[in-house]
């Protein structure tokens, strides 16, 4: 009863309007055109071909689709980045595409590839512009910054994605007192806690205490911003690994990958957390709220002993950013964008993301919808607890360029990473290098971009 | 004159241009689909990516920036690039000797007269058949780190378990995983090995040879130009080692993409060439990559009928005209 009182819809609504200002992206200045608003165009029957993950947009939801807009088919193709490129560079893309609107969107934006949707939602009657909740900021673009500007995408649903749980009966097991979920421990405190909790013998690891780290842009950067740095630069053309913060953050990285206490780039996981974790291979999960939705469906017995914790901090500064804010956007060249923005509609803010928003499946973009977030059963009003407490920290840290995809540049950290790792390279001199590479890459898309 | 005119040479030329006309319309008939599929797939493609080794088109851009050599400049000096190369380069230093030889030894064994034979020859070109993506994921599950077989056999001896598919230990179990498809080779090889003149291998031992003075001087050299082809077949395809190198490494590291769970020991130049496409958009870099490494395949090629060509035993002149 408490629960309900403290986290009602009001308290949600009220967190979401702190975190306004928030979420709003830091100014960060890049280049590209800021491009006129597409003329809304008509709906036309026939079929909508989307992009999207494998088993995400279900059968049955495709069926409710067509049920309510008769006339249209949907044909999904799995998120393949080769042919979807193959099918860009031909003239030919799907009309929608799944993506992560922290990663993508002054890339997709600036090259003109993507349709920008402005006049689409200043039209819409589901998705108003003054419900859209401030994190889809991170799909908005002026030509220099992210979150100003034409709107080119809509989350279907979003999660603060340096958030964790922890399994409690392991926990104890381990003889650890379990933290505090509303109150952030520190990466030390985390990569201590690891140590006990991860079980091996002869080479064999029964139990791995962390959730998987990988050296990722997003990963880093949200460490890095807890210390108060950025890794990215103002105008988004250059990195700087070279930072103590960053310094610190790499360190951390590097530490718990050779203590081997959990999945990393030195020794990846056969899958993601959620298996692993659920399996009780791991004794914690490195995800969001989304999390949620996912264990109550998939392991219902988990809910018991699975606790949803704050983001950690390696400095002082409370930051717990979005690292996806994942959702569709229309290419420039769609054959049906009347059509594809219905769908939009329907998934990112209609019947079909209520149901999803229903099912605890992250949070909704759609102000009207916070009040379907679940809080029936114990997980889940302690679940909403922890993130009702979370939301006023929310952020995007600029890691987007219009300079490269994000996977360009995470492929470079693996790379340098895995090679520092292994062949006993020291932090700094791994800070260097990824500066170095990361920043190769970036003038390359400079120099292509004719900057 | 009349003769020529009126009689049999003007109706024997009209029946030759009539019939000639018949078999030309065939003939470009019966080879316009193989024309026209290698125009429209082959040459279109290579000339295009000819076109694009120039320029640094991102994939996606309407412009593609003209670079000129740029890109041929870079793949010839950037360490990223030579390092797989070299990776790529040692791949066939290993792969290629150790099929050609490792099939002939393995042939030679299943063509003696031993009981089961069949059921041997069978079971050793079962691998050759298995799907290269079946295969590779068949190693990798041998070689995963808490359930795998390699770790299993290493415990009996007291060994601790490793992670076969990170580090260097990786680029071990991609050379297994290529040479488990050795059965293709024994199986050329089986089919060259009845082409041996029986006469000469008993005159060998009329002479008082023994069966390794009749390997070497009857055997090998008639099945020299089999061993030819294969030690050019298996350098080009190990040069172009892609597929498993990519499904050796994990699925997914927390969601990551595929490109960034590759072990730079595996990372191979087809795989390097995949990287920049698809992980940088690199499509001009891609492209100047790949248009080096078929200039080297065709060195390599060429070394290798230099080197290896002339020890070859030909039983019928393969430069004779075949006109008499």
């Amino acid at each position: 009863m408490q629960h309900s009182q403290a986290f009602s819809r009001r308290s949600v609504l009220k967190s979401v309007g702190l975190v306004a200002g928030a979420a709003a992206l830091s100014a960060c200045s890049g280049t590209g055109s800021s491009s006129t608003s597409a003329a809304v165009k008509s709906p036309k029957k026939g079929t909508l071909t989307i992009m999207s993950a494998q088993g995400e947009i279900t059968s049955a939801e495709i069926a409710a689709f067509e049920k309510a807009y008769p006339g249209l088919k949907i044909k999904l193709i799995l998120t393949d980045p080769t042919r979807l490129n193959a099918m860009l560079a031909a003239g030919d893309p799907p009309d929608l595409v799944r993506d992560a609107g922290t990663d993508v969107t002054p890339y997709i934006a600036s090259r003109g590839i993507a349709l920008d949707l402005d006049e689409y939602f200043a039209k819409s009657s589901v998705l108003k512009t003054a419900d859209i909740l401030p994190i889809n900021n991170c799909w908005r673009w002026d030509g220099k910054t992210q979150g100003k500007g034409a709107r080119y995408g809509i989350a279907k649903d979003w999660s603060q994605d340096a958030m964790w749980w922890y399994n409690s009966d392991l926990w104890s097991a381990a003889g650890l007192t379990a933290p505090d979920p509303t109150k952030p421990i520190t990466y030390d405190e985390l990569f201590e806690a690891s140590k006990k909790l991860t079980k091996s013998a002869h080479g064999k690891t029964s139990v791995y205490g962390l959730y998987t780290t990988t050296p990722g842009m997003d990963q880093i950067a949200a460490m890095v911003a807890t210390a108060g740095g950025r890794i990215m630069s103002e105008d988004l053309g250059t990195a700087d690994f070279t930072s103590p913060e960053a310094i610190r953050a790499l360190t951390w990285l590097v530490d718990v990958a050779k203590a081997k206490v959990g999945y990393s780039a030195v020794n990846p996981s056969p899958d993601w957390d959620g298996p692993e974790y659920l399996a009780g291979k791991q004794a914690t999960a490195g995800q969001g709220y989304w999390f949620n939705g996912f264990v109550a469906s998939t392991a219902p017995a988990y809910q018991s002993k699975t606790v949803f914790a704050a983001a950690p901090m390696l400095g002082s500064k409370r930051v717990s950013p979005s690292f996806g804010a994942v959702g569709y956007w229309i290419p420039a060249k769609s054959k049906n964008p009347g059509a594809a923005f219905e769908f939009m509609e329907w998934y990112c803010g209609g019947a079909g993301a209520a149901k999803r928003i229903a099912a605890g499946n992250g949070l909704p973009s759609m102000k009207p919808m916070l009040s379907l977030v679940p809080q029936k059963t114990e997980f889940q009003k302690a679940s909403f607890k922890v993130q009702t407490a979370e939301l006023p920290y929310v952020s995007v840290i600029p890691v987007a360029t219009p300079y490269a995809l994000t996977t360009a540049l995470n492929t470079t950290l693996a790379k340098d990473f895995t090679a520092a790792v292994g062949g006993g390279k020291s932090v700094a001199a791994l800070a260097d290098l990824l500066t170095k590479d990361v920043n190769a890459v970036l003038a390359n898309g400079k120099k292509l971009a004719g900057k | 004159m009349r003769l020529q005119r009126v009689g049999t040479a003007g109706p024997a030329k009209r029946r030759r241009y009539g019939s000639s006309k018949g078999e030309a319309l065939a003939f470009y008939g019966f080879l316009s689909p193989w024309i026209i599929g290698t125009a429209a797939l082959t040459l279109f493609p290579v000339g295009y990516a000819l076109y694009l080794s120039f320029t640094a088109w991102d994939g996606v851009s309407v412009f593609k920036p003209w670079v000129g050599l740029a890109n041929y400049r870079e793949v010839l000096t950037s360490s990223d690039t030579l390092s797989s190369l070299s990776k790529t380069l040692l791949l066939v230093a290993i792969i290629v000797p150790t099929t050609i030889v490792g099939s002939l030894v393995l042939a030679v064994l299943l063509n003696e007269r031993v009981r089961g034979r069949t059921f041997f020859r069978t079971l050793i070109y079962i691998p050759a058949i298995v799907p290269p993506v079946a295969s590779a994921l068949i190693w990798k599950v041998v070689f995963d780190q808490n359930s795998g077989a390699a770790n299993r056999v290493g415990a009996m001896f007291g060994v601790d378990a490793v992670n076969w598919l990170t580090g260097n230990r990786a680029f071990v179990v991609l050379v297994v995983v290529l040479l488990w498809g050795v059965g293709a080779g024994i199986i050329i090889n089986l089919a060259a090995l009845q082409t041996v003149p029986m006469e000469q291998l008993e005159a060998v031992k009329l002479d008082g040879g023994n069966a390794l003075t009749a390997f070497r001087h009857v055997t090998l050299p008639v099945i020299s130009p089999v061993l030819l082809f294969q030690t050019v077949l298996v350098t080009i395809t190990t040069l172009q080692t892609f597929v498993p190198a990519l499904l050796l490494s994990p699925i997914s590291t927390g969601g990551g993409d595929v490109y960034t769970n590759i072990p730079n020991a595996n990372r191979v130049y087809m795989v390097d060439v995949y990287s920049q496409f698809f992980a940088y958009s690199r499509y001009g870099y891609g492209s100047a990559m790949l248009t080096v490494f078929f200039l080297v395949i065709v060195v390599l090629t060429v070394l290798i009928f230099k080197l290896v060509g002339r020890s070859v035993f030909y039983a019928v002149d393969p430069t004779a005209s075949g006109k008499g």
